[in-house]
């Protein structure tokens, strides 16, 4: 079971939004696929086609000691996703079980085999510690904007741990004919390497408005310049980590 | 948790037997898209969702023919029918069983084959000089006997037989080798019949027949010499690879590029010298020269601007060699890259061509083709641009690929690299004649230097707007190396190796072709009009020998020159230059210093379609004289003695061919109007466009023009007409944007206008369009490969075509009957019954 975490280099670099368009890609593509929201926040959910009244989720499961596994959704372009759900304690602590690999352990008796790409939407951004409780990712990939600020939390920052492989890195809303991001982007490759995704995501209005729309971009306009990219990074992981786990499998 | 969704359970339909064809069936009503799809394959000429006026009447004649001779593939096989394909099936499988099969198809097999051939070619008995001696003087005389034993028809048949057997056989086998024994066999196809011709069929009696038939042997001698001198030249093409470039760049030597202007306009040379800027050098290494023998203002403002050098002269002395000459003089780098002003490089080139400067220190030239993305007069006029290959791809494709192997690849004026001493040594860029290029390259071949070519586009321009430009072009050149021919005859002097003289000889007996051209195209009349015995043998006999002849040689040139010539063709493009050619070339051959430098005219317009009728003059004369061969050849048929008639069906025949030919020629001069003013230039590159209100699409460039692009994108796109885009373009060294309008929507591909650009736009305009070292290199790639048959269907109706178009042009109103009458035959044609399609009617009843 390949588990992608997916990180802000820095707030609001769009790690959410692209958790929930890389989850409906990959579904698209045909694979089986979780994203789960570890973010209090809980808005991955809304990129995803959940309604907005709706509190039942991780959080309030774990806390209750329901099953959280029957709290799976599954988005209208085919992917599954678990939503943070509305905490119903607030004294600042986390709901995750101590053990780190309670997520595994949970999905264990359930219909996601080990051929499902589980993206974990991270709640907070690059930092040397894991949190408490976080589960245990293959991959980490990051995702920062083309600009300096973000450029120099990446630069020298230490590696999370518990991971088998180096951190990937995909550049969000890039303006091509900016030339401070073309550079931005070439001192990225001369860092990150093959690390760096070959393609970045342009920014383009209409990756909020799919969220106005309670959903994400792939699904919204699956054509766009934007969604394209999206799917071509979805191809590019499925590369890194080797091979599609379900040929593996199979 | 449920997370398994129910997917459809996929229905099969059931299978059976297949179901019979009945009427019934077809008339029982299933609901009409189903209708349409079981009933439409039994109606390929009826479009069921636009149905005509006239499709009832096609759909009662298709089913009275279908109930009253059922279609083959609905009847079940006959007993006989069944019978045959049983015992079919029965030797098969009873020659599968004999002993030895297997071997034998292992042997026959076209790789093992290739293995073995080449093994016994590289035997080491072969480097024993005895051996070597034996064998040489025994083939030779096996040919020498194959080609001069006179045979009676029954055995000149079976020889002929023979020969075409072992061709085709041979012609499975890949490599060179087996193109080696093709091109003997063909030789010895075509030296026999010459050999036959001049012993046997010149009639010694009669003084008109002699004559007649002694200028037609003449030119078949010659079409002979040039076949076998092209066989030796093009046996085995070097294919050179370029070398790799030392790491160390103080290696490298220092390069000045020219670029020679005489009157061309200043939008034809800059992108020239904005791609030459661009192209991948150590910039301290690298200079450029515009050289202007225009002297003019704007030229050298323009060079100041760019900042490149720009040289100018007092006088034109020997025109484009003098400039060449002059600058030269006043510049000192390592080597000289030349480029034509229109001839744009891609940034590679020096990188792709110098490596092998600095591992041959003897080279002192190396050429890579010339690469037009314009149509010529040809392809344009008779519409097979990129379909097939013109004339000049058959020279860069094969024929300088060939020269290369005998260390003879000609400089051909551009696009080339020279090394300035022993340009230097040799006085310079030579003057003599018109052709300055080639007779350059004579001279360092001379001092015993060596050439190189690299078949690797990296540079593109221009072809020839009009006929009368190419047709002035071509005769220029013809000129130019027949005055090589006289004055440095290569044939004799230092220096030169065989094979080098054979290349050059035949580089200039191919500007001689017009004169025997010109007999080819006459040569039936001396039978048909005046009677005269020019072949004086049986039609039988000359089918015998005449035959193997032409088949051999157009079997082999198909396989040595398939890719970058197509069979038949090269005959239209030689006949509409014919009458052109011969007398410059005639003039030039007696009075070599005779001769004016023409420029070739280039980026001119052809304002309306028009009949160019002066172009067109000999070859319609030329045609009327061979109707006229034809009407007597009919007279004769009727009237004349019966042992005639085969001669006679036999010129008819030969005239009928020589029509097609001189229809094709017609063709070429219906000048298509040209009214764009800069050309579209196909590019397929990813971009990103954005709108005004900040969405990015998608899009895949289709053509650059100078002024804006069109764009294919990847959504629906509406109401966008006249909105601002700004376009992004990421190459290898980076992303160009550009700004410009929509003025175009057509489903999803959009043109777009530029804004105007500045100077650094012009650039990253131009390495976008001609700079990438890819740009040319699948150009070729959706061209179909040379089918002889084919190139004889489609030559047959441009011959055709040609003359409705000449008709067309004389009287509008004959033509239109002509169309109208074909329109009639077509119309009644699609009411005739057709097979119903078999495949799509088994998909919809299965």
């Amino acid at each position: 079971m390949p588990v992608i975490a997916i990180i802000d280099a820095k707030g609001g670099s769009g790690a959410t939004t692209l958790t929930a368009a890389l989850a409906d890609a990959l579904a698209l593509q045909g694979e089986r696929v979780l994203a789960v929201d570890l973010d209090a926040h809980n808005e991955l959910r809304l990129h995803l086609g959940m309604p907005w009244g709706i509190d039942d989720g991780l959080a309030p499961r774990l806390r209750a000691g329901q099953d959280w596994t029957e709290a799976a959704w599954r988005s209208p372009a085919g992917s599954w996703f678990l939503a943070y759900g509305r905490d119903t304690l607030d004294d600042g602590s986390t709901p995750w079980p101590a053990n780190a690999d309670w997520l595994r352990a949970g999905l264990a008796d359930t219909g996601f085999g080990d051929d499902t790409w589980v993206l974990l939407d991270m709640p907070s951004t690059v930092s040397a510690r894991p949190l408490e409780g976080q589960p245990h990712a293959n991959q980490t990939l990051i995702v920062a904007t083309p600009e300096p600020s973000a450029q120099a939390r990446l630069i020298g920052q230490a590696l999370l741990s518990g991971e088998k492989a180096e951190p990937l890195l995909v550049i969000n809303r890039h303006d091509p004919m900016r030339r401070l991001h073309g550079d931005v982007l070439r001192i990225t490759h001369a860092h990150y390497g093959d690390r760096l995704s070959p393609v970045a995501i342009p920014e383009d209005p209409r990756v909020p408005e799919a969220l106005a729309n309670n959903t994400n971009i792939v699904a919204h306009v699956p054509h766009s310049a934007a969604a394209r990219r999206i799917d071509t990074l979805a191809l590019w992981l499925k590369t890194r980590l080797r091979t599609s786990p379900r040929r593996l499998s199979a | 948790m449920s997370t398994q969704t129910t997917t459809p359970a996929y229905r099969h339909a059931p299978a059976g037997r297949a179901r019979r064809f009945s009427l019934w069936r077809l008339l029982f009503p299933y609901s009409h898209g189903d209708f349409v799809r079981r009933v439409a394959p039994l109606f390929p000429h009826v479009d069921f969702h636009h149905l005509k006026p006239l499709d009832p009447l096609r759909i009662l004649l298709q089913l009275l023919w279908m109930l009253l001779v059922v279609p083959p593939a609905y009847r079940r096989p006959s007993r006989s029918e069944h019978l045959v394909r049983r015992s079919r099936g029965l030797l098969h499988s009873l020659v599968k069983r004999l002993p030895g099969i297997r071997t034998l198809r292992r042997i026959t097999d076209p790789d093992h084959l290739r293995q073995h051939v080449e093994q016994a070619a590289t035997h080491p008995l072969w480097r024993i000089p005895g051996v070597r001696m034996a064998a040489f003087t025994l083939a030779l005389i096996l040919i020498v006997l194959c080609i001069t034993t006179p045979l009676n028809t029954a055995y000149q048949a079976l020889f002929v037989l023979l020969l075409w057997g072992m061709a085709l056989s041979i012609r499975h086998i890949s490599g060179n080798l087996a193109s080696l024994v093709l091109i003997l066999l063909s030789a010895i196809a075509s030296t026999r019949y010459l050999w036959w011709r001049a012993t046997v069929t010149l009639n010694w009696d009669d003084l008109i027949d002699l004559t007649l038939g002694v200028v037609l042997l003449a030119a078949e001698i010659y079409a002979w010499l040039v076949l076998i001198l092209g066989f030796i030249q093009t046996a085995w093409p070097l294919r050179r690879k370029p070398v790799a470039l030392p790491d160390d760049q103080r290696q490298w030597p220092s390069i000045d590029v020219f670029i020679p202007t005489y009157d061309e306009p200043l939008k034809v040379v800059r992108p020239t010298v904005l791609a030459a800027m661009n192209m991948d050098w150590p910039q301290d290494k690298l200079a450029i020269h515009l050289l202007d023998d225009g002297n003019r203002e704007a030229f050298r403002d323009f060079a100041e601007e760019v900042g490149v050098h720009y040289i100018a002269r007092t006088d034109n002395r020997h025109a484009k060699a003098g400039n060449l000459n002059n600058a030269l003089a006043q510049t000192h780098g390592d080597l000289i890259a030349i480029f034509d002003c229109d001839h744009i490089p891609t940034r590679s080139f020096l990188q792709t061509n110098v490596g092998w400067f600095l591992k041959d220190p003897k080279l002192a030239l190396m050429q890579t083709p010339h690469h037009f993305y314009s149509p010529d007069p040809f392809e344009r006029n008779l519409g097979n641009f990129r379909r097939v290959p013109n004339e000049n791809e058959l020279f860069y494709g094969v024929v300088q690929d060939g020269n290369d192997f005998w260390n003879a690849a000609f400089f051909c004026g551009s696009c080339a690299l020279l090394r300035r001493a022993p340009l230097e040594e040799i006085g310079g860029i030579a003057t003599e004649t018109v052709t300055e290029d080639a007779h350059t390259a004579l001279r360092l071949h001379r001092r015993g230097y060596n050439s190189g070519y690299l078949n690797i586009p990296q540079a593109a321009g221009l072809a020839t707007e009009s006929l009368s430009a190419h047709v002035g072009q071509r005769i220029r050149w013809a000129r130019g190396m027949v005055q090589v021919l006289r004055l440095d005859n290569p044939l004799r002097g230092k220096g030169l190796s065989a094979g080098q003289r054979l290349c050059y000889a035949n580089a200039m007996l191919h500007f001689l072709a017009g004169l025997p051209r010109l007999v080819f195209l006459t040569a039936p009349l001396a039978f048909l009009i005046l009677h005269a015995y020019i072949i004086h043998a049986p039609a039988s006999m000359i089918l015998l020998y005449v035959l193997p002849h032409l088949v051999h040689s157009n079997l082999t040139n198909s396989r040595l020159q398939g890719k970058y010539r197509h069979s038949f063709w090269a005959e239209v493009y030689e006949s509409a230059l014919a009458w052109y050619i011969a007398r410059p070339t005639t003039v030039a051959l007696f009075a070599p210093h005779k001769g004016r430098f023409n420029v070739t005219e280039k980026g001119g317009l052809v304002p309306e379609r028009h009949f160019d009728w002066e172009i067109a003059r000999p070859h319609l004369i030329l045609a009327g004289l061979n109707v006229l061969g034809i009407l007597f050849g009919i007279w004769r048929l009727v009237e004349g003695p019966e042992n005639e008639i085969g001669t006679v069906l036999l010129n008819i025949g030969w005239t009928f061919y020589n029509l097609i030919i001189l229809g094709a020629t017609l063709s070429v001069a219906d000048e298509a109007r040209q009214i764009r003013r800069s050309h579209r230039i196909p590019v397929s590159l990813p971009a990103l466009v954005q709108l005004e209100d900040g969405r990015r699409l998608d899009a895949t460039t289709l053509d650059f023009s100078e002024g804006g692009l069109s764009i294919e994108v990847a959504e629906d796109v509406a109401d966008l007409l006249h909105s601002k885009v700004r376009i992004t373009i990421e190459l290898d060294a980076g992303p160009h944007t550009f700004s410009g309008r929509i003025t175009r929507i057509a489903g999803r591909q959009l043109g777009i206008q530029f804004d105007p650009l500045s100077t650094a736009q012009q650039a990253q305009l131009v390495e976008c369009i001609y700079g990438r070292a890819d740009a040319w290199t699948d150009w070729t790639r959706d061209r179909p490969d040379d089918h002889p048959l084919q190139a004889m269907k489609e030559v047959v109706r441009t011959g055709f075509g040609g003359f409705h178009r000449v008709m067309y042009f004389m009287s509008p109103r004959m033509a239109s009957a002509i169309t109208h009458g074909h329109a009639l035959g077509m119309w009644f044609y699609s009411l005739l019954p057709r097979t119903p399609n078999h495949l799509q009617l088994q998909e919809s009843t299965s």
